[in-house]
């Protein structure tokens, strides 16, 4: 039963690192850029989602609309000022800086507007766990874990089978080619980038009651994040979340069994390797070189 | 032969003389930072001055990393870390001489450095970088958990200061020590920029493919230059913990990764003065600016968001941010020098040393899927030596699926494809291209930050290196390497026409030139089969025929060639036999009349009633 509960346990740790992986292969689907800060997203969403409904008593959901609209604004603002102007070249370090610069800023912003002390985060649920039988089970952990699984199935949806996900695909793939055709490029990307941010917001909240929120976690949340996305396959959908589940697996099993000192040690070497072995990643495909 | 004309022999003399004079200034810069450093009395200023220096000779080898190289390692402050500890651990726990125990440090992290690329060898920048940051967190872990031999959290004090022999050195002496090493760093950055090596590094960031495609092994090429700069980095954070006597995880933060990255970026990303500049403005400055330490990291990242969006070429190439104020002045229109058909060609000697000199390259049965895709079925090519083979088919034939089956970007499902008696269609590019098969791009893909010389020096890389020991220290066997390819790369312009184009960007030419450089970047990697991907798209009637003119001379010298192309008027005066695709398989072969009055062919082509009307 306990090692049950683990498992639980990291399955929602895990869903946390997908969700976050997720939305990094959004905004790559539609920019080939990978959103180092997305970690920071996702703490900057938490700090102010606890401002709003604690600090100053905003009713719970319409304390998380705001906050959506927010953060959604705000990648839309970072993709404006440190993506866009960026050239489109074969070699990436431009972007790869200015992403970086970006989750820098983020990060001490959110230490700065909101103090770096650690705050309890409004649960929608009065009991810490129900009881099936003998299990004792976390409702935010379940939360997680289904809104993981929501989100799988709605952007395999959207990318794969409306016309709008492939416009945003096409934007990525040939940008010039999608202009020539009618795609808006630059309004796809902007709109990756508020899907990022919604994303962030979403995850605070499912994070939030897990863990509390302070002004340090964003940072190893985008690291994990991008863990996951490359573990399971950089731009695969399903990737994210397979990568997301075993990096929370092994994170969690590690620490109840090892030491917790050891976790991040043992989940960035799981990743270390797989790509030395698989650079594609677990469900990537072999990408083919276009001459 | 280059070596035997007398005008190159003696500009290889010339060369080898300047190399030696670089040496008796390198002697005198040297002095003269011992010379300064000495005089410090002030302990505050020898702090200071320390940790500029020692920045500064990191962020020189970042930026032969991430600068030459284009490798975005974001991992610098936890190899230096490694030569730190390296060094401190190897004196104080085994007793080892400083002398000694400084170099395998050094060596340490040197190994480290390459571990911490090894994931990303085979991948993009962005895998790179995020792995390289990984790493440093989990480097920063090790020395956190690394109990008594790292000392944990608290690191390492009492470290003794740097000694030679049974002599130690005093700070001050310590702070000349450090000088020397960094002027050493620029001068070795820059010997390193110019030499073969530097020019295949920067080839390899301006277009991984191309550099591949003229046989540069680009996996070993970043091993030894992740090798290079993390010893670097290595030998400064062993100087680092016997000057500062304590050391501590702190060191190794993925920030401070991020602060050496950004001091080269703010100076000057690739150039040879940028990363003095930006080590000293980003070590100097925020000691002064020590009272805002509350927004130290909120103004280091807007420092780097506009320096990366705003200046990408940084502090030493403000050139830049002026041209922006001033709406862009139109830019002059740079130079174009059309071929002049070269009647002979007087190319310098296309030998290959070793091996079967003309062998012949045959593909047969091949097989390409994408998925559900076909994109050859049974597709078959032969060139021999001194002979032309036109290959042309309608768009989607798979003409360009089947040139990258031949030069290994693709390893066909089934099929043969041999040069000689041997097997090739699963070696590397690279290896390929070494095996005398070189291919230019249908879109050029030159090394656009590169001159037209250097982008031909570049191709030499993989017949013509030299050795990275004396690349990096300028020696005057690399000024006769640099000399020879540059002799070879002058007469390579001349007989080809565009001699008076040496010096210039290769971004910068016209679409012709760009074509013509593409071909000459070719030759100058001495293939035994050349393959030209449409080279005459984009071209103008009398370029097209000195095109033709060239592929002529190229044939007596015994060169092979698969000429893919569109114009026909070109393909017919040149061919001596012509493979047409279609749908992924060969549709007819023969010379160019047999092809000309195919049926089926004019089929292909031109429809049905056109076949039946012939």
């Amino acid at each position: 039963m306990e090692l049950l509960s683990v498992a639980i346990t990291g399955l929602a740790v895990g869903s946390i690192y997908a969700l976050t992986a997720l939305a990094i292969n959004v905004v790559y689907a539609a920019r080939r850029v990978v959103n180092f800060g997305q970690g920071d997203l996702v703490m900057f969403a938490g700090l102010l989602s606890v401002s709003l409904i604690v600090t100053w008593h905003w009713p719970y959901f319409l304390g998380l609309a705001g906050a959506v609209i927010l953060i959604a604004l705000l990648a839309v603002v970072i993709e404006r000022i440190a993506v866009r102007p960026l050239p489109r070249e074969e070699s990436n370090i431009a972007w790869i800086l200015s992403i970086v610069a970006v989750a820098i800023i983020t990060s001490n912003a959110g230490q700065l507007i909101f103090g770096a002390e650690t705050r309890p985060f409004p649960s929608l649920f009065e009991s810490a766990h129900v009881e099936f039988g003998s299990l004792r089970l976390d409702p935010s952990q379940l939360t997680a874990i289904g809104a993981t699984a929501v989100f799988l199935v709605l952007f395999h949806f959207v990318l794969n089978r409306t016309l709008h996900g492939k416009a945003l695909k096409a934007a990525a793939r040939d940008p010039d080619m999608a202009m020539m055709l009618g795609i808006q490029v630059s309004r796809y990307i902007a709109e990756a980038f508020a899907i990022a941010g919604l994303m962030a917001t979403l995850a605070s909240f499912l994070i939030g009651p897990l863990t509390f929120v302070n002004a340090n976690f964003g940072f190893s949340l985008g690291i994990k994040g991008f863990a996951a996305a490359a573990l399971g396959g950089l731009g695969t959908l399903g990737g994210a979340v397979i990568g997301g589940l075993v990096l929370g697996l092994a994170e969690t099993l590690s620490s109840t069994y090892l030491s917790s000192d050891f976790k991040d040690l043992i989940t960035l070497s799981i990743l270390y390797f797989i790509l030395i072995f698989r650079p594609t990643g677990l469900v990537g495909e072999v990408q083919v070189v276009k001459v | 032969m280059p070596s035997s004309d007398p005008l190159a022999k003696n500009g290889i003399e010339h060369a080898v003389r300047a190399a030696r004079r670089r040496y008796i200034v390198l002697a005198i810069a040297m002095g003269a930072a011992v010379a300064v450093s000495l005089l410090v009395q002030d302990r505050y200023v020898t702090y200071l001055a320390r940790l500029t220096l020692l920045n500064i000779i990191v962020v020189y080898a970042l930026n032969i990393l991430l600068g030459y190289a284009g490798q975005a390692s974001i991992a610098a402050a936890a190899i230096f870390a490694v030569g730190a500890y390296g060094s401190a651990v190897g004196v104080m726990h085994f007793g080892i001489p400083f002398l000694i125990a400084w170099p395998l440090g050094a060596l340490l992290a040197g190994l480290v450095g390459i571990l911490s690329a090894l994931p990303a060898l085979r991948l993009a920048g962005s895998y790179l970088a995020m792995v390289s940051i990984a790493f440093n967190v989990v480097a920063e872990q090790v020395l956190i958990l690394g109990g008594n031999i790292t000392g944990g959290p608290v690191g390492l004090p009492a470290i003794p200061p740097i000694t030679i022999g049974s002599y130690s050195l005093s700070e001050t002496q310590m702070l000349a020590l450090i000088a020397a090493c960094a002027v050493l760093a620029i001068y070795c950055t820059a010997s390193f920029r110019n030499s073969q090596w530097g020019r295949a590094a920067i080839a390899m960031r301006d277009s991984e493919l191309a550099a591949k495609s003229l046989g540069i092994n680009t996996v070993g090429l970043k091993i030894a230059i992740f090798f290079v700069s993390s010893l670097m980095m290595g030998l400064a954070g062993g100087l680092y913990a016997h000057s500062t006597n304590y050391i501590s995880p702190d060191i190794s933060g993925i920030l401070a990764s991020f602060v050496l990255v950004l001091m080269l970026v703010l100076g000057g990303i690739g150039t040879l003065w940028g990363p003095l500049v930006g080590a000293c403005v980003l070590t100097i400055v925020p000691q002064m600016l020590s009272d805002f330490q509350k927004y130290h990291l909120l103004v280091l990242g807007g420092i780097l968001l506009v320096a990366i969006t705003q200046m990408p070429k940084g502090l030493t190439q403000p050139q830049d941010i002026f041209a922006r104020w001033r709406r862009k002045k139109l830019s002059a229109h740079p130079p174009v020098q059309s071929a002049a058909a070269p009647q002979s060609l007087n190319l310098p000697s296309l030998t290959r040393t070793g091996g079967d000199e003309h062998p012949t390259l045959s593909a047969t049965n091949i097989v390409k899927k994408f998925g559900g895709v076909v994109a050859l079925s049974n597709a078959a090519v032969e060139v021999r030596p001194g002979m032309i083979r036109g290959m042309i088919g309608p768009n989607g034939s798979g003409k360009s699926t089947l040139v990258n089956v031949l030069t290994g970007f693709y390893v066909p499902d089934a099929g043969t494809v041999k040069l000689g008696d041997r097997v090739i269609q699963k070696l590397s590019t690279a290896a390929i291209a070494q095996a005398g098969i070189v291919r230019t791009f249908q879109t050029p893909r030159l090394f656009s930050d590169l001159t037209v010389e250097e982008n031909l020096s570049a191709s030499q890389f993989y017949h013509r290196p030299g050795s990275l020991v004396s690349a990096m220290f300028g020696t005057p066997g690399n000024a006769r390497v640099n000399g020879a390819a540059a002799n070879e790369s002058g007469s390579l312009a001349t007989a080809l026409g565009f001699s008076g184009l040496l010096g210039q960007r290769a971004g910068d030419l016209s679409q012709g030139n760009q074509r013509q450089l593409e071909i000459a970047r070719a030759l100058a990697s001495h293939p035994s089969i050349l393959i030209l991907d449409e080279p005459a798209a984009g071209l103008s009637h009398e370029e097209s025929m000195s095109l033709c003119t060239l592929l002529e001379n190229l044939r007596t010298k015994g060169l092979g060639i698969l000429l893919i192309e569109h114009h026909m008027d070109v393909v017919m005066r040149v061919c001596d036999r012509i493979t047409v695709l279609n749908r992924g398989s060969v549709l007819a072969e023969g010379t160019p009349q047999e092809i000309r009055n195919n049926a089926a062919v004019q089929e292909a082509y031109l429809g049905k009633a056109a076949g039946a009307a012939a």
